[in-house]
């Protein structure tokens, strides 16, 4: 696996970790706007389809406060669970847009270079 | 509260017997269902199997809750996470595909930065080489000039043991006195005049092909006719004997000057001596175009094309 991927499922992984760690669904709404927080650092909002679940993560943690609040924990949590998986995948995505795009201009700089020949 | 939560177990269970006897998988069941296989089929297989197992898991899970309690909340609630978690397998695959990709575009650019600098650096040798040979031929073709120089050089020097030479406009004057050459008032060569002519012949074949004019002189003794003739049939003989020692025969044309063109006064006999003579004019090849129509037309006298 290549090391920024393996770097990107450690960050996840911490992220998840430091939501089991805490058992309220408050601490657990924490986790998920910081793997919001992450996918909005790399730019998913710039990403059609990692900003389709970028949002979906936003509506899902405003939800999950929602239910907090009213009591439904255990619906706020599952809720919270839902908008950090699709905050993971607007993460994912994002980063391998960006990866296809240098590939990309790989290409284009090769190609350039043997027309230059 | 514990009240509340027997009620809500009570109306799950009611819940999960309707649901295994009524109801099927709910629809973000069918989604996660569909996008595990998709997830399966595509790069997560090779390139992200422990997100695939991750989200076969969460599948069983969401099968589990299912199972449990058909079209619960939590059935939906682990579907829709083990569909993520699918989509996430994939994204991960497909993100693992595109750093190869990536990577063997940089090892593609890197080796093509190196095949075009050896080949600028073939070129360059190329070139090297191409510049060596043509100094080598230079130099060789300079070797080749001395060497016809000095081969030149070397049959003037030879000449000059035999006979006048001298160095005019018209080129290189070989004056042989008649008296050498012919018997008085003959044409034909006497034995000594071949032994020279034969040196001669040598010298001229030396040189890079020039053209050869061999002109015949009588003192004015006689009448002008048969001095004519007899300076013409002296030329003749000259020219034949050079091309039979090996000159060209179409570099050499003979002419007969008669009495015309004294080089001394035939007033003396040493005078007249020295102007029955023959000479023969070696042109320079870089000279031959304009030599060309002197010898075959010249001012006067008669002329013996090249044959």
């Amino acid at each position: 696996m290549h090391a920024s991927t393996r770097l990107l499922g450690f960050a996840v992984l911490a992220l998840t970790g430091a939501c089991a760690s805490h058992n309220g669904p408050g601490a657990a709404s924490a986790d998920a706007k910081a793997a919001i927080s992450a996918a909005e650092a790399v730019g998913a909002q710039s990403e059609p389809q990692a900003a389709l679940h970028l949002k979906l993560a936003r509506d899902q943690t405003a939800r999950a406060d929602a239910l907090s609040r009213d009591g439904k924990d255990e619906e706020a949590r599952a809720m919270i669970e839902r908008a950090k998986v699709d905050a993971e995948l607007a993460l994912v995505l994002t980063r391998d847009a960006s990866v296809r795009a240098q590939a990309n201009d790989e290409a284009a700089r090769v190609r350039a270079l043997e027309q230059s020949n | 509260m514990y009240n509340a939560i027997c009620k809500r177990a009570l109306l799950g269970s009611v819940f999960l017997a309707m649901g295994c006897a009524s109801s099927g998988p709910s629809t973000e069941l069918v989604d996660a269902r569909r996008a595990y296989d998709q997830a399966r089929m595509g790069p997560a297989k090779d390139l992200a199997p422990d997100r695939l197992q991750g989200a076969h898991d969460a599948l069983a899970q969401a099968e589990r809750a299912h199972a449990d309690d058909a079209g619960s909340r939590k059935e939906r609630d682990l579907a829709y996470i083990a569909t993520r978690k699918s989509e996430l397998a994939t994204a991960y695959g497909q993100l693992n595909s595109d750093q190869r990709l990536r990577k063997q575009q940089e090892e593609n650019y890197s080796q093509t930065q190196d095949r075009m600098r050896k080949n600028a650096e073939q070129r360059a040798d190329n070139s090297e080489r191409s510049l060596q040979a043509a100094t080598g031929a230079l130099a060789r073709t300079q070797s080749e000039v001395a060497s016809e120089r000095a081969r030149a050089d070397a049959a003037v020097q030879s000449l000059r043991q035999i006979a006048s030479v001298q160095e005019e406009s018209r080129g290189l004057v070989i004056t042989l006195e008649g008296s050498v050459l012919f018997a008085t008032g003959k044409s034909e060569l006497l034995p000594l005049a071949q032994q020279k002519l034969d040196q001669v012949a040598d010298a001229l074949k030396q040189g890079d092909s020039p053209r050869i004019v061999v002109e015949g002189y009588t003192d004015s003794k006689g009448a002008d006719d048969a001095n004519m003739k007899l300076s013409q049939a002296r030329a003749d003989a000259v020219r034949s004997h050079l091309v039979s020692k090996g000159v060209k025969a179409d570099s050499i044309t003979a002419v007969g000057h008669g009495e015309d063109r004294p080089i001394a006064s035939n007033d003396t006999p040493e005078g007249r001596a020295n102007n029955r003579r023959v000479e023969i004019v070696v042109q320079p090849a870089s000279a031959n175009q304009q030599a060309k129509p002197a010898a075959t037309t010249p001012p006067t006298g008669n002329t013996t094309a090249p044959r």
